[in-house]
Order: structure tokens, then sequence, then C-alpha cells
């Protein structure tokens, strides 16, 4: 997929580190080097990318900013050759603005077909109608009906009419929906994400809910998901998150219990609690209980991966989505907020996306590797479906892969059966011919696993083992976690100090830490009586300054 | 015996000329260390240029303060690519750039911009009888080398549009200039930019101005950055505030009269994040002046103090409490903001 990939540059044979002051000679570093880093990684991966693609149909996205064009260096130095073409850029005069980034929708685009001119005008007449008399919906509603996939194209087509009333906009959707297509969804999909009108977003969100059942309109999934992290309007959110629901996917539901909180008379609350009642009783039936499930209940059964719809059920456009984001984290896409769009709209996805991720594993671009161990990591335990894939992924030829699929497998299997297998692999990884930067990252992986399964023996070995401080860091965490405070408060707590390499990395560790208890209320009050109040940001002086009080907290713990 | 004794004689000279002309950097030691693992190692040779490093703000990019604020401790792990990224030289000129899971709190450090993926290190000149084994890498002098990062929020972008590009003027012209003016000087490794409040007063002019009405307007323009100003989106921006002030009012040790009306906001110019959907960008580019009217009744009948301040956050802290504030609740521009030109408009 990438047609000039960068040299992997595995093995840096990064063997000492930055932690501590620097006190041998240039030739030779304060450590002994562990074990040779340099190791041959039998880790294929080969242009899954492409070729899931091409078997789609569909096609990557280009980004805004055009890698390519940086990749060939034109016109950035004196003596390179002009740029071929200025007007390539697109970024200024472009999207410049804050607005959502453009969706690009492969989809959305007008269809290339001739429609039926008796068709348009009884579209226009019926929208006529019905907005001179509102009463005459039904009647419209059933002309529609009657005509079936027939009149697909032309109602499709009716949302591409620029500067159509939003009213009007309304009646259309009411019709269209009686022709039940992809297409139809797709078009209504736009006019729930773009529309300048709130209420008609509401309005547009409600209706797709009616299409949860057409096949090949699940596509619109992930236009949805992308709004939950867009839209700014409450109510709306209130219909994006019901609909989302109503395609077997739960990534709104949270936020419709965090809005039924509103008063009541507000209408994004009262929404809510309509709608919530009414999700609930979709996740009843998809779970098989005999009683309605309550929110938590609901939300843990979707992030334990115990709720939604599978891997069969989902249609090629929406795979074909779903593979157009995994495109948009590759290399190809310079700026990380069109990745960050991409693999939140991807961690959203339920439970059976998990395959496809585990495939993207394999591409021969680290950037979709990297990237979708994120995406990975974000989903927690509703991407256990690529468990196997991500053991095999710590070997990946990229260092930044082994690492991100490190603290991924942690994620992943968080309060499962596999962690313990995952705790296994990471010390094999580590206790293995390792280049620093892996070692880093599995024991930082280590330090975050399930208290009941964290090796502390090991933790507490490499941690006396080393004097740089990102090691130790990497592996206090753990030790604190499995109750071994002795072995590294007190070089946490000297590194909060002056001297300390990392000291703001050591006390976002210890506040962790404190704040799960394991010091007592008196001294989680104390510590907290430090902190920053609300809304204030610190500056450099202030941070020191709260860093020094803190060690003097802890102090009191060390004695 | 003769073409021995010649042999030790060119020996001796050759040593004693390359010593002679060499710099004590080139001539400190052949041995390299087995591995580059710090930036600290770079330091036994590259004491200025190190201490150069240190100032700077790539060197605190993983502990500065407000950073961990804003990436929520780095929790944001997209933050980590730029803030600790890998050896560019690694990832690939004009690639984005990919995040370390070690030596994090080095940030942006030598080894990012210097080491090879072979192992040896990118330098001006091309030396294997020095420690570190330069090769004489032109691409350090490139746009695409500081694009990995810079790029991400449109910088080099920003540049492309400019006619400094046209001129094929890079950022090293700039943020990178001959410590002495002269090529044999070395760059500077502080790397100023937009935490050198001097170089950004260089960027913009602030003219003020009353009309035939007797409105006051000011005018800033963008007319030396060699991008838009401010560049970034989200953590920069830019604020115009004006008050009324008495007449021949005395100035401060900061330039500013020592007494005056309130001050008001009258503009920002900033590029917003992508989560603030309802702001538009009002990033000045290149070329371009904006001139805002002051239409408050206010300042219609004396004189007016107007100031365009730097921030490296988007929003105000109370120097007293850190309060950070929105905009309607400033009182006082300057406690965290940097003057960067002030103009008085008399009626």
């Amino acid at each position: 997929m990438k047609p000039t990939a960068a040299a992997p540059f595995q093995t840096l044979t990064v063997t000492a580190l930055c932690s501590v002051v620097w006190v041998g000679s240039c030739a030779k570093p304060a450590e002994p080097a562990p074990a040779a880093a340099t190791e041959a990684t039998g880790r294929a991966v080969k242009d899954v990318l492409g070729a899931t693609l091409k078997r789609l149909g569909v096609q990557a996205r280009a980004g805004v900013i055009s890698a390519p064009e940086l990749r060939a260096n034109v016109g950035l130095l004196a003596g390179d050759p002009a740029e071929a073409d200025p007007a390539s850029d697109r970024l200024i005069g472009g999207s410049g603005g804050a607005g959502e980034p453009p969706a690009a929708d492969a989809h959305m685009e007008e269809p290339d077909v001739v429609l039926d001119p008796d068709l348009v005008e009884l579209r226009e007449g019926l929208i006529g109608m019905v907005m001179g008399n509102p009463n005459q919906l039904g009647t419209a509603q059933k002309d529609v009906a009657h005509l079936k996939d027939e009149i697909v194209p032309v109602m499709v087509a009716g949302f591409a009419v620029q500067g159509r009333d939003p009213a009007e906009l309304k009646i259309l959707i009411d019709l269209a929906v009686q022709s039940p297509a992809p297409g139809i969804a797709v078009a209504i999909a736009e006019v729930a994400a773009s529309h300048d009108e709130a209420w008609i977003r509401r309005y547009a969100n409600w209706a797709l809910a009616s299409l949860a059942e057409t096949p090949g309109a699940d596509q619109i999934v992930p236009r949805l998901i992308r709004r939950l992290k867009y839209e700014r309007d409450p109510e709306t959110l209130v219909w994006v998150s019901s609909t989302l629901a109503t395609f077997g996917n739960y990534a709104g539901t949270e936020l419709l219990y965090q809005t039924t909180a509103r008063a009541a008379g507000d209408s994004a609350g009262d929404a809510a609690r309509n709608q919530l009642a009414t999700v609930l009783q979709g996740a009843q039936v998809a779970l098989g209980l005999e009683e309605m499930p309550d929110t938590p209940a609901t939300i843990a059964a979707w992030e334990e991966g115990r709720l939604g719809r599978p891997r069969q059920s989902a249609s090629d456009p929406l795979l074909g989505e779903v593979w157009m984001l995994i495109a948009d984290l590759s290399g190809e896409h310079f700026q990380l907020r069109g990745v960050d769009d991409a693999r939140h709209t991807l961690s959203s996805l339920g439970p059976w996306a998990a395959s496809e991720f585990a495939l993207a594993l394999e591409d021969d671009d680290e950037y979709v590797r990297l990237h979708t161990t994120q995406v990975l990591e974000r989903m927690g335990a509703r991407g256990l479906g690529a468990f196997d894939s991500m053991i095999a992924a710590l070997h990946d030829p990229h260092d930044a892969v082994c690492g991100a699929a490190a603290e991924a497998l942690v994620a992943v299997t968080r309060g499962t059966p596999k962690a313990t297998e995952t705790r296994d692999a990471l010390i094999a990884r580590v206790d293995a011919p390792c280049p620093y930067e892996v070692k880093v990252a599995c024991v930082r992986a280590l330090g975050r696993t399930d208290a009941a399964v964290i090796p502390a023996d090991k933790l507490a070995a490499w941690f006396q083992a080393t004097k740089f401080s990102d090691l130790r860091l990497a592996a206090a965490r753990g030790l604190l976690a499995a109750g071994r405070r002795d072995d590294a408060l007190p070089w946490l707590i000297e590194e909060l100090g002056p001297s300390g390499m990392d000291p703001a990395g050591a006390e976002a560790l210890l506040g962790d830490w404190i704040e799960t208890g394991a010091l007592g209320d008196e001294l989680l009050q104390s510590w907290n009586s430090h902190a920053a109040k609300l809304s204030v940001v610190h500056t450099a002086d202030q941070a020191r300054a709260r860093r020094t009080a803190r060690a003097e907290v802890l102090a009191t713990v060390k004695r | 015996m003769r073409i021995v004794l010649g042999v030790i004689v060119l020996a001796v000279a050759s040593w004693f000329f390359s010593a002679l002309l060499g710099t004590p950097e080139e001539t400190a030691s052949a041995q390299g260390p087995a591995e580059w693992v710090s930036s600290q190692q770079c330091a036994e040779c590259h004491e200025q240029i190190y201490h150069e490093w240190k100032e700077s703000p790539h060197a605190n990019s993983w502990n500065n303060e407000d950073v961990r604020v804003q990436s929520d401790d780095f929790a944001n792990k997209d933050c980590i690519d730029c803030h600790a990224p890998r050896p560019v030289f690694e990832t690939g000129l004009g690639e984005r750039v990919l995040p370390r899971s070690a030596r994090r709190s080095e940030g942006v450090d030598c080894l990012t911009c210097h080491l090879l993926p072979e192992g040896g290190m990118a330098g001006t000149i091309t030396n294997p009888r020095v420690a570190c084994q330069p090769t004489t890498r032109r691409e350090l002098q490139r746009v695409s080398l500081c694009a990995g990062c810079h790029d991400q929020h449109k910088t080099v972008q920003q540049w492309k549009a400019t006619p400094f590009a046209e001129h094929r003027e890079g950022c090293m012209e700039c943020h990178m200039p001959y410590r002495d003016g002269t090529p044999e000087g070395g760059r500077l490794h502080t790397m100023p930019g937009g935490h050198y409040i001097n170089m950004v007063r260089t960027a913009v002019t602030f003219e003020g101005e009353v009309n035939a009405e007797g409105q006051p307007s000011v005018t800033v323009a963008n007319v030396g950055g060699g991008h838009s100003y401010p560049t970034d989106e989200r953590s920069r921006a830019s604020d115009i505030w004006w008050r009324t002030v008495p007449e021949g009012a005395e100035l401060d040790g900061d330039g500013l009269a020592t007494e005056g009306g309130e001050w008001q906001h009258l503009h920002r110019i900033r590029d917003p994040y992508r989560h603030e959907t309802d702001m538009v960008s009002t990033l000045l580019h290149f070329g371009d002046s904006r001139t805002l009217a002051i239409e408050a009744e206010a300042a219609q009948n004396g004189p007016v103090e107007v100031v365009l301040v730097y921030k490296r956050t988007p929003y105000y802290r109370d120097k007293e409490t850190g309060l950070a504030m929105e905009l309607d609740a400033v009182s006082n521009p300057f406690d965290d903001s940097e003057l960067v030109h002030r103009v008085v408009i008399e009626p």
C-alpha cells in the first residue's frame, strides 16, 4: 500500500538511556548492554490494505496534506526542482477551518444514472403536496412505497438539490424511507451529519433508525460514530446514540445515559430518557435476557464484547467504509488529526471488527500497524478477537509497533482469562534478545496488567538492574500495584525532585497509585491538597513546588 | 633508511597539519561509543551545541508543564509522536514521525535529527576520524526534516504559500541562523521561534490611525513570518486589546501607560482546534494585513492604547491564582502573555 516505505529501523540497539547523569566516557555507556538487540523477526507483512480495498471495490481517500509530495521533497530546498503544481497544495485556501473534516465519502457521489423525469416530477410534486397539506403525508408515502426500488435513485438525487428548504427536506426524508435502500440511508446520513440546522439533523438521525434492517444500510454506522465526536447539539447526540444502538452499536449509550441527568423539561434530557429505555429493551433482546438490563450492565456487555452484531452481518459496503478508515491510518495521511478521526471511529465499532484489525496488523505500512494496535487498545475487550495477531505483533519488524502492541495487549485482555497469557508473552519478549525500545514498552505494559498477574519479582529485578529512569518508571507502576512499595517508592520520591529525569511522569504514576487508596484517605487528601485547583494550570515553577510538596508528603510514608 | 625517515617525517607532518586544521571537535576522539543512546553523549565533544539545545524548547518538549496539561500527561498518545520522536532519518524525510518508548524525557533530542539508520550521524562534513563519524547529509537543511512534526499543524504548508518558499529560504534561515553570522560558526541550536518574543516581534507590524470620522483602528500585518501568524493551531494565539489612557500618560518599564481604563478585547488571531467546530481560523497569513476598527464609544474621544500580545496557550492564567480564564473574564492581558507591539492612537 505504501509506495516508498521508509526503511525499517528496527534495531537502534539502544541499551542505555538518558535516565541518569551521564557518568561514563563517550566510548563506554554507563551500563552494560543487555543482550544484543538485533534479532531476526519472522513476522511477515504484505499489502493487506491494497488487496482488501481492491476486493471491496473502494479506494483510499487522499490525505488533506500530501505525504507523497513531502516525501518527494519537491521544492523544499534551494536547488531542488520547482514544484510542479503549486495548486496541488490542498491546504491553503482549502479546508483550513475548524469544522468536521471532509468526509470524502465514496458512496455519497451523485449516482451516474439518467433519472426518469416523470419520477423527478412526481417527487417534487409529492413534496409540494405535503408542504401544502401535511395531512397528505400518508398518501404521498404510499405512492413512494408503491414504486419500490424504481424510485430510489430519484429519491437519492433529491437530497443533492442545493438550497432545499429544511421543511421540504424533512418531507423528503419521510418519503425516502418508504423505499429503503443503502443509497437512501447514505443520503439521509449526510443530512444527519452536516446540515446547518440542528432540528433537521435530529430528524434525519431519528429517521435512520427505521433503516436498521435494510441490507447495506449499516455502512452509515462509521459516519454516525464520528458524529459522537463532532456533534455539539445535545439532543442530536441523543438521536445519534439511539440510532447507533438500533444498528447494534452501543458506542453512544454512555453518552445517552449521561444526558438523562438533564433536568425535566430539557428537550435533550427528555429525549434521552425516552430513548434510553428503548435502547435497553433492544439490548435485552440482543442479549437474550428475560429482564431488561440496566444501563451499566448494558454498557459492560458492550465493552466486554458480548453485545453487538456478529461479523457475518456486516455488509460489504460497511466493510468498505471500515477499510477506507483503516487506509486513513496509513503514512499516506500526513496529519494525525485524520488518523485520530479514523482511530476514534474504528475503536467504537463492535467486537466483530476485531477480525478486520487482526488482518490490518499484517499490512506492510508500519503506520497502519501502529495505529491499528492503538485502535485495539482503545477497544479493550471488544478487541479480543485480534488477540493472536497482537501476540504476533510483539515481533513486528518495527520497534514502535512492537511497543504499541504490548500496551494494547494489556488493555484488550484486562480482566479476561487471556491476561495471564499476555503477561507470559510480554515476559518472554523482554527475556529474549530485545531492543531497548521494546523492552521499556513491554515492562511498562506489564506494570499495567491485572494486579493478580503482575510479575512483581521480574519487575523488581529489572528495576534493580538498571539505573535508567525510563525503565525504572516503567517497572515502578507494576511494583506499586503489586504491593512492592519499598522497591519503588523511595526512588519515585527522589524522581519528583529537581534532579529527576521525568518528574511529571513519576508524579502521574504516583497519583494514579495513591488514587486507588493504597496509602489511605488521609494521605490521598494531603496529596490532592497540592493539586492544581479546577481550571488552574500551574506554571513550571508552580509545578516544581507542587512536586516538592508532594515528595514531602510521601516522605512520611517512606520513613 | 632515508625512505623510512621520509615516511616518519610525512606521518608527523600529516598529524601536525591535521591537528592544526581540524577543530577540537574533529580531533577529540576517533573511538565512537558502541551505540548512541542519549544526547548527553553528544555533549562530550559538542558542549556548546549541547547547551544551546538544552535551553531550547526542543529539549523541554516532554517536560513542559503546558504540554503535560494539554496532552493529559500524554494520555493523548498522538502527542508523543512529536514530543519524543524516533530519529527522523529512520522514519524517512517527509514522513510523519513515530513515537519513542524510551528516553522520552530528552524530548526532541540530538538523535532525533542526526542519528542515521546505519548507526552513524548525519552532519555537514563527512569525517570518519571522529567519534560520531558524521556523514554529509544535505537533507539536514531541508524543510522536510522539520516537516515530520512541524507540518502536523500546517506550518510547512503555510510556508509554501510564501515568497520564502519561492526563494528556497527554508526553516533554517530564520530558526537556525549561523551562530556568528558566518557558516564557519555553525548553526545555532537554540532554534529560536515562538518561545522567543523578539523573534515574534519581527513577524508582524502594528499600526494605529484615526479616520476622518474620528474612529480609531489598528492594522496588524504579517510582514516577516515565513508562515502564518501565529503558526500552529490550538496552542498559539495572538490577541489585540485596547483601553483608554489619559493624554500624556507616563510609561512604565514595559512601555505601557501607567494608568488607563479597563482593557477591552478587540480581536483574536488563532487557528482553532478540530473540536472547536463553532470557530473559524483567523490566522494572519504571510503578506496579509487586517484592519480592525475600535467602535466603542469610549474610544472615540481620547487617546487609546492598543496592544498586540502573543500567547503560547489559548487560555489566560491569572498570575495569582493560576486560574485559566476565558477571554471575557480576563482583566489583565499581560498575566499570561507577552507584549509584541503597542501603539497609542491619538484622536
